[in-house]
């Protein structure tokens, strides 16, 4: 009960901290797409350090659009002192409003486009909107974790470099605790007492995806990987539950429960 | 027992087999060990050449064990490479039946060997007997190798009534009519060297429609809203470029990767210069092999019209 109390404390001391609801973003560029407000940010780079691109979603707005902020101010007054200096080298720059919605992106101060997503080819097939823009994923409790997309150059790739990244933010775009590299649909996630499960498309199986759980200690370490296993759920201090996963040769998916323990070896499943 | 062969061209160039079980004492005693028949052979159908007659091509698919409908499909290199597998080593034996049967050793006039047939640096009774078999009569008949495995060929498919419906549900023939002409001789090769190993190797499904493709996108059972199943021609006609395959005992459950079935499926499709999906470290498809690399799905979706 101590561990788990400690634990809890660790997660929520790691997690992001509060921000101010209300911000001033400093534009210095905002574009429709995804792409173009990715290589947008890549041709300010040099003259727009440590910019953020935001999503004005993220300020509640209907009408979403990217922007580049070259500052995020928590007054007007910082925003109005802040705006000479980024108008130097971008001259139409602009001080906006912002009331940030909780668990957002923006909340998290991470950004809403990887700087990759500039690299996408203009030939690639099946890449969409949603797969250049991050998101984040609200935990069950409190807080959320950040689902990061970003692109991968590797020209013979069956998802055509298409990648998501799960991170549990920390207190910058920087100090996040990078969960899994990669891990194609995350989804399903679940958190108790510092601990955080998620499941990952892994393979196709006829007109089925086929997942893997993982799961996570309030240190960021991994527990488990339980493969062919969906919707993870804990069910007590060290176990979990899953549904195993099995397609047959008419490509019918068959579902059953799975109990997994996270008391025993870590990084290693543990069968029913 | 070392297992033996027997190799025998008729006049028309027709090359002769039938079954082990077939053989005759004659036959039997007159075959030649694994090494040289598997020479022969070589020589017989060299690589990259076309080898002429129907017969030889019918022949050498006896010896391969591939079924009518599926040798429409085969490359003449694919046909070999299973032929030669099969009258390797491990093999079964393969003997000409004839029937006027072989003269016994020894008797009649003396054997002359057809230069195909001639062994290399092989004296003694290997050279003997290959010399008697080319020496007996011709008129022989072939005996039909094992049944065919993928269901005789309809054409029904290809009228108006078309390409509706479940494509996973179609017959393996129409599976392998959905394919790109030059997809369909590798997987009919990747099928059949299955079934040799042991396996109930069958296609899952090879084409199926852009519209169907983007239902499973919409339910989130897929991750690409176009892949190389869902190419076609411009007038809309099945042109896949992909086919998953599978062993109907296992689909794709636990007993697929314990049996061996995926390796093997592998193992074979690269045999075949396709791409198989088994081999994607980021996202694996163990059934999927297709014709060209990933890179290329741009351009089979504009030769698609899509």
């Amino acid at each position: 009960m101590i561990f788990a109390v400690a634990a809890t404390a660790l997660w929520l001391a790691a997690a992001a901290p509060p921000r101010s609801d209300q911000v001033w973003l400093i534009v210095a560029a905002s574009e429709p797409t995804a792409t173009a407000i990715a290589q947008r940010a890549r041709a300010l780079a040099s003259t727009v350090p440590r910019a953020l691109i935001v999503q004005t979603r993220d300020c509640g707005d209907k009408k979403n659009v990217f922007a580049v902020a070259a500052k995020i101010a928590d007054s007007a007054d910082d925003a109005k002192a802040a705006l000479p200096a980024v108008r130097n080298t971008v001259k139409d720059a602009f001080v906006k409003k912002c009331t940030v919605v909780a668990n957002s992106l923006l909340s998290l101060r991470y950004p809403a486009v990887d700087a990759s997503i500039a690299d996408v080819p203009d030939s690639a097939v099946n890449w969409d909107e949603d797969d250049r823009v991050s998101t984040a994923a609200p935990l069950p409790h409190d807080g959320a974790l950040v689902v990061a997309r970003y692109f991968v150059n590797q020209p013979d790739d069956p998802l055509e470099g298409r990648r998501e990244r799960v991170v549990r933010p920390g207190a910058g775009p920087t100090d996040g605790k990078t969960l899994s590299d990669d891990c194609p649909s995350a989804g399903a996630f679940t958190e108790q007492q510092g601990r955080i499960a998620f499941e990952c498309a892994r393979e196709q199986a006829a007109d089925q995806l086929l997942h893997s759980v993982v799961v996570f200690d309030a240190s960021g370490a991994k527990l488990a990987d339980v493969s062919h296993c969906r919707k993870p759920r804990f069910t007590g201090a060290d176990a979990l539950t899953c549904s195993e996963e099995s397609v047959d040769a008419s490509g019918k998916l068959k579902l059953r429960a799975k109990r997994v323990s996270l008391a025993a070896a870590p990084n290693k499943s543990s069968a029913p | 027992m070392e297992k033996r062969w027997v190799f025998q061209l008729s006049p028309e160039g027709e090359i002769l087999v039938a079954a082990r079980t077939a053989a005759t004492d004659v036959e039997k005693a007159s075959a030649l060990p694994s090494a040289d028949a598997a020479r022969i052979l070589t020589r017989l159908f060299p690589a990259g050449d076309r080898w002429g007659t129907p017969q030889q091509r019918r022949a050498l698919a006896d010896m391969a064990d591939v079924p009518a409908p599926e040798l429409r499909w085969l490359s003449e290199d694919a046909l070999r490479t299973l032929a030669l597998r099969r009258v390797g080593p491990h093999g079964q034996l393969v003997v000409v039946r004839e029937e006027t049967h072989l003269p016994p050793c020894g008797s009649g006039p003396p054997p002359t060997v057809h230069p195909d047939l001639q062994v290399d640096a092989v004296t003694g009774p290997a050279a003997a007997t290959t010399a008697a078999a080319v020496a007996a009569p011709a008129t022989a008949v072939a005996r039909k190798a094992p049944q065919p495995r993928i269901s005789r060929p309809s054409t029904a498919h290809k009228t108006s009534a078309g390409w509706s419906g479940d494509s996973s549900k179609w017959p393996q023939e129409k599976k392998l009519d959905s394919m790109h002409p030059d997809l369909r001789p590798k997987v009919s090769a990747v099928i059949a060297a299955l079934q040799q190993r042991g396996f109930q190797a069958k296609i899952f499904f090879a084409w199926r429609s852009v519209a169907v493709q983007l239902e499973i996108f919409k339910k989130g059972h897929t991750k690409v809203k176009f892949s190389f199943h869902n190419a076609q021609k411009k007038d809309g006609t099945p042109n896949a470029y992909a086919a998953d395959i599978v062993d109907g005992r296992y689909g794709w459950s636990a007993k697929a990767e314990a049996a061996g079935f995926w390796k093997a499926l592998g193992e074979e499709a690269r045999a075949q210069s396709l791409y198989w999906g088994g081999d994607w470290k980021t996202f694996r498809d163990w059934a999927h092999v297709q014709l060209v690399d990933n890179s290329q799905l741009g351009r089979v979706k504009k030769e698609s019209g899509l």
